[in-house]
């Protein structure tokens, strides 16, 4: 704890300082690109991994990064937290990133050794609908790669999830809004994305080459302006 | 409906999609290379974060950012207005579940509630604007309900930042108090295993105050070193405000 106290000093001290323009105009509202729902796994970083900076992302987070289907007479945190960015804020992109080697999901494997845990065990029941086809699809392989293939079934499963409630899919009809399914390797430092049409995930960078990626140019002035110390997400 | 949100923030570099995908390639070509290290040690192990941090879904907050930590260090629970619902209040709650995971499976030592300045929803709330259009969060809020009650004389008109900051500073004591109902902090409490830290962070200025057992009040943590709120135990014993 002490370290994360001395963390905000130096924060108050010195980040704060050296962008007080941008911490400034935060005080006057936020208009984020995107909701993007991501694990609670500690390593993980969304201002990281996205290169985004304070006002950017709509940040929710849980074990799992599960969201439970709609529900006319039960409000979860999932349920305000995307009707808030979609109907108030009015993102245009919901972005679902899993995580290689996610705890939730190997949980969801081995439900029989969850009674310890039973608010965990209760959770996951919005993600235990990927269970069965994983079974039939996944015989004979490793443990690791069942778990693999289970983080993006899981993936795609919040996804149905998110899509279940009504102004997910009047604003997806209206074409002012996307859904993306994501997995974030960290062993690898690369982010597989869902391809649609091709029924699988892909390698992020090759699946929307070459528009989006940095050029020499920008990858030149970015370490150019990160050298010092400035590096925002530390 | 509620007013349209304040105007957008100035940074015109960033539109959309497009610059997330780049932000992407940018970590995948550039800044995952050069601390390749440090992403690879954090997989060889089980995570081990300082701390679960519960923080509210706003866009402006950055975690890691203002704590000076990097991936690895904080379990995140974040949704809009940093929300715990008390245990066993009906339904499955992804909050109950992550607390349970935080505090069982990965043994955190520490807990800190995080609240910010100029929360959108909070602001909301004091104003009367969580309406029929926004049922789900309405509903939501019913859990920081004995807060707007705190504010019910004030018009609509009247409330002021300053009353913002002062009804989420509320929230995070009534969340921290709705926190001390879940089993697993309440056994971690009274074990001395556990501490627990109620936070408010202010957007603009850049400062973090603390919640201070022994004034109630929020501090700056500048002036006053983090003080663990005490288990119930000692409350009772007077310790406490
Ligand atoms: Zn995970
Ligand atoms: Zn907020």
């Amino acid at each position: 704890m002490t370290r994360i106290i001395k963390g905000v000093f130096d924060f108050q001290k010195n980040v704060h300082g050296t962008r007080e323009q941008l911490f400034k105009n935060l005080g006057s509202g936020q208009k984020p690109l995107a909701l993007f729902i991501t694990c609670s796994d500690s390593r993980i970083s969304p201002d990281m991994l996205t290169q985004t900076q304070p006002g950017e992302l709509f940040i929710m987070r849980n074990a799992g990064n599960i969201v439970s289907p709609y529900s006319w007479d039960h409000a979860s945190g999932e349920a305000a937290t995307l009707e808030y960015a979609v109907k108030q804020l009015k993102v245009r992109e919901v972005i679902i990133c899993g995580h290689a080697k996610c705890g939730a999901i190997h949980g969801l494997l081995n439900m029989d050794k969850l009674d310890a845990l039973p608010e965990v065990k209760r959770w996951l029941q919005f993600s235990e609908p990927v269970l069965a086809a994983l079974k039939r699809d996944t015989e004979g392989m490793s443990q690791e790669e069942i778990l693999a293939i289970g983080i993006e079934r899981n993936v795609l499963q919040q996804l149905e999830n998110v899509k279940s409630y009504p102004f997910v899919r009047e604003a997806v009809d209206r074409g002012e809004l996307r859904l993306h399914a994501w997995v974030y390797h960290f062993e690898t430092g690369t982010v597989l994305a869902h391809d649609q049409t091709k029924k699988r995930f892909v390698s992020l960078s090759d699946a929307t080459k070459p528009k989006f990626n940095a050029t020499k140019e920008e990858i030149e002035s970015y370490i150019k302006s990160h050298q010092g110390g400035m590096d925002l997400t530390i | 409906m509620l007013p349209e949100q304040d105007a957008c923030l100035p940074l015109a570099s960033h539109q959309g999609m497009d610059a997330i995908l780049k932000g992407v390639n940018l970590f995948e070509t550039v800044i995952f290379p050069e601390n390749r290290g440090y992403y690879e040690a954090l997989v060889d192990q089980p995570q081990r974060p300082q701390a679960l941090f519960i923080t509210c879904a706003d866009s402006r907050i950055h975690p890691n950012l203002l704590t000076g930590t990097r991936a690895g260090s904080l379990f995140l629970i974040r949704n809009a207005g940093n929300i715990i619902p008390p245990y066993g209040s009906g339904g499955t709650s992804g909050e109950a579940a992550t607390i349970e995971y935080a505090l069982s499976v990965l043994h955190v030592k520490n807990i800190i509630v995080c609240g910010h300045s100029h929360c959108g929803a909070i602001r909301a709330m004091l104003e009367g604007k969580l309406s029929d259009e926004i049922p789900s969060v309405r509903q939501w809020f019913t859990h920081t309900e004995s807060v707007r009650r705190l504010f019910v004389k004030k018009k609509a008109a009247e409330i002021t930042e300053e009353d913002v900051v002062h009804a989420v500073e509320e929230n995070v004591i009534l969340q921290l108090a709705h926190l001390r109902t879940h089993p697993a902090v309440a056994v971690g409490l009274s074990q001395g295993e556990l501490n627990i830290y109620g936070w408010v962070y202010h957007l603009g200025k850049g400062k973090v105050f603390g919640l201070n057992p022994a004034n109630g009040e929020f501090n700056s943590l500048l002036e006053k070193d983090a003080i663990p709120l005490p288990s119930l135990r000692n409350r009772r014993s007077g310790a406490v405000r």
